[in-house]
């Protein structure tokens, strides 16, 4: 009996960043392809940070994204340092891991209530959620401004912040400028916690792909800003051999180039990485919430991932409160720099895993090549095999199900296409019965 | 009164609503003024309890760009369809927002600017910087009276 085809088609698949689509196609009882097409226009951001001065890098890198830019900036100056063979001593690191903290605060609130939870409380979006669990939602919003007013007052503004440097910080905000954040902040704790818990008890579908988990690893801290890169597959590397161990290629159906391991795997980065491999890192009183709530790792089902958000959103606030508690301002807020032809790596934790910047600089501080990898495009071959998968274990479902799903187990990587190269479409096709 | 400005001065005409504010301001305006990217979490706070808010933002309604009109409640969620932003909630999305949650503004009106572009980097089109001081002009008497 010959197949039929079945074509199931999404307009644009909400509440996700940036613009692509995404084809399942389905021949009988097979899903044999899953591809994540990103159509959004290439930026070009390697090509025009060539022939700009190493200090315009950090501003400039900063607009590729408005959710994490501060990643941008931590990544690009940790390479820039590298290079030009400068440490900008402990309290610009702490500074700057307080500056990451108020961005792993406001993307992580933004996606687990706004984005997200729709998801697993059936609901088409935050406004619809709104009605039925206000309280929720107003907590999201109130932590989501806490990491706003954090990138504010110590990154000048909100999006795109303009107080980071190579060396430091432009100025470096005064103790009353910090005391009201650091009050906001304290008086979320509870809010904080209380999302791990609501997140903890939601219903998960099944899913438990076998990852291989890459992130940084750091001595005495849960990674941030500093640390080595491994990978529970036993990868234990400086983050200057980053290219010897991730290898970019490029697919006729993305403009973001696909990062894969020298061995052609798939690897995923991003919370459920970080955490599975740095939980010893994670303060105890963090460990003991995730024990009592059944959430020790491994995790591995990538719909979890909304808990792992909602402990490093508790962390991120504990952080930034006990970095925040001794805070005096460093003076001066960043020390002088020589340039000099030099090549640097970085790779610091963007809220959506590993990002890796290198640079190679004129003997004028000019730069002549720059290569950045943002996690959604280490993503990405992970984000269609799991579809893939997804889909195999789900095509009993009616397609508007499985259509709904799917969309939702796109939200588990919470990708930011606009990093990567922007919308998200989803196409299926289905061959069958 | 509270008159919010909305946009991205880094976007064109996007910045209409800014512009506005900035004209406001040199004007003396006596109603309270506000500048937003959009966020809900920062809006949100600020129109609330408010007995009159006043927005102004650019938009694009299938009119002439430059044109401008005063829009209340159904006319401003018939924005919608269009996604203008992929980081948040758009104005009309977090207007449903605030009503779910009982954080509205007591009476919102909205002044939408039609764009023409939103290059980026590029200023505000001649249409379209002659509307912001006509919105200006206009919503200055307004506060006055």
């Amino acid at each position: 009996m010959p197949l039929k085809t079945r074509t199931i088609k999404v307009g644009e698949l909400a509440r996700v960043e940036g613009e692509g689509a995404l084809t399942l196609r389905i021949r009988g009882t097979t899903v044999e392809q899953a591809q994540l097409q990103i159509f959004e226009s290439p930026r070009f951001f390697e090509a025009l940070l060539r022939g700009r001065d190493f200090s315009e890098a950090p501003d400039i890198t900063a607009r590729i994204c408005g959710i994490c830019p501060v990643a941008y900036q931590m990544s690009a100056v940790q390479a820039l340092e590298a290079a030009l063979g400068v440490d900008p001593g402990p309290e610009i690191a702490n500074l700057r891991r307080l500056l990451y903290c108020g961005e792993w605060i406001e993307s992580h609130a933004l996606h687990l209530f706004l984005l997200h939870a729709p998801d697993f409380l059936g609901y088409p979006g935050v406004a619809e959620m709104a009605a039925e669990h206000g309280e929720l939602v107003n907590q999201g919003l109130a932590l989501k401004r806490a990491g706003n007013a954090l990138l504010r007052v110590l990154g000048g503004r909100e999006i795109h912040p303009v107080n980071v440097r190579v060396g430091g910080f432009y100025r470096a905000p005064s103790v009353a400028e910090m005391a009201p954040v650091r009050e906001e902040l304290a008086g979320l704790r509870a809010a904080a916690e209380a999302t791990v818990r609501f997140a903890a008890a939601l219903d998960f579908p099944q899913l438990a792909p076998d990852y291989e988990f890459v992130s940084l690893r750091d001595e005495l801290e849960y990674p941030m800003n500093r640390g080595r890169l491994i990978s529970s597959r036993g990868l234990d590397c400086a983050v200057a051999d980053f290219n010897q161990h991730f290898i970019e290629h490029q697919v006729e159906h993305s403009h973001a180039l696909h990062c894969r391991r020298d061995n052609g795997n798939a690897y995923l980065v991003g919370p459920m990485a970080r955490y599975n491999l740095n939980f010893d890192r994670l303060p105890a009183p963090i460990r003991r919430l995730a024990e009592e709530l059944g959430f020790a790792p491994p995790i591995c089902n990538p719909f979890q991932s909304i808990v792992i958000r909602g402990l490093e959103l508790l962390f991120a606030i504990d952080e930034a409160l006990r970095l925040l508690a001794d805070y005096s301002p460093p003076e001066p807020a960043h020390v002088p720099l020589r340039p000099k032809q030099a090549e640097g790596h970085g790779c610091t934790e963007a809220p959506r895993g590993i990002l890796y910047h290198r640079y190679a600089l004129a003997a004028d501080g000019s730069i002549l090549c720059a290569q950045i990898v943002p996690p959604t495009s280490q993503n990405q071959l992970r984000i269609e095999q799991d579809l893939q998968a997804f889909a195999q274990n789900h095509l009993a479902l009616p397609d508007a199900e499985l259509q709904w799903r799917c969309e939702q187990a796109i939200r588990n990587y919470d990708p930011c296409i606009s990093c990567a190269t922007h919308f998200l479409q989803l196409y299926m096709d289905r061959d069958g019965c | 009164m509270l008159i919010i400005g909305l946009g991205n001065r880094l976007r064109g005409d996007d910045a209409a609503g800014l512009a506005v504010i900035d004209r406001l301001e040199a004007y003396g305006c006596p109603a309270q003024l506000a500048r937003s990217d959009g966020d809900p979490a920062s809006l949100i706070p600020l129109w609330e309890g408010q007995d009159r808010v006043v927005l102004t933002d650019a938009m694009h309604s299938g009119v002439s760009p430059g044109h401008w009109r005063r829009l209340e409640g159904d006319q401003i969620d018939a924005l919608r369809g269009r996604r203008l932003s992929s980081h948040t909630l758009d104005l009309p999305q977090s207007l449903a927002l605030a009503r779910a949650l009982d954080r509205q503004a007591a009476e919102l009106t909205m002044i939408g600017i039609e764009a023409a572009a939103d290059t980026h980097g590029a200023a505000l089109t001649p249409a379209v910087a002659e509307a912001v001081v006509a919105v200006a002009s206009a919503l200055q008497s307004w506060a006055r009276s």
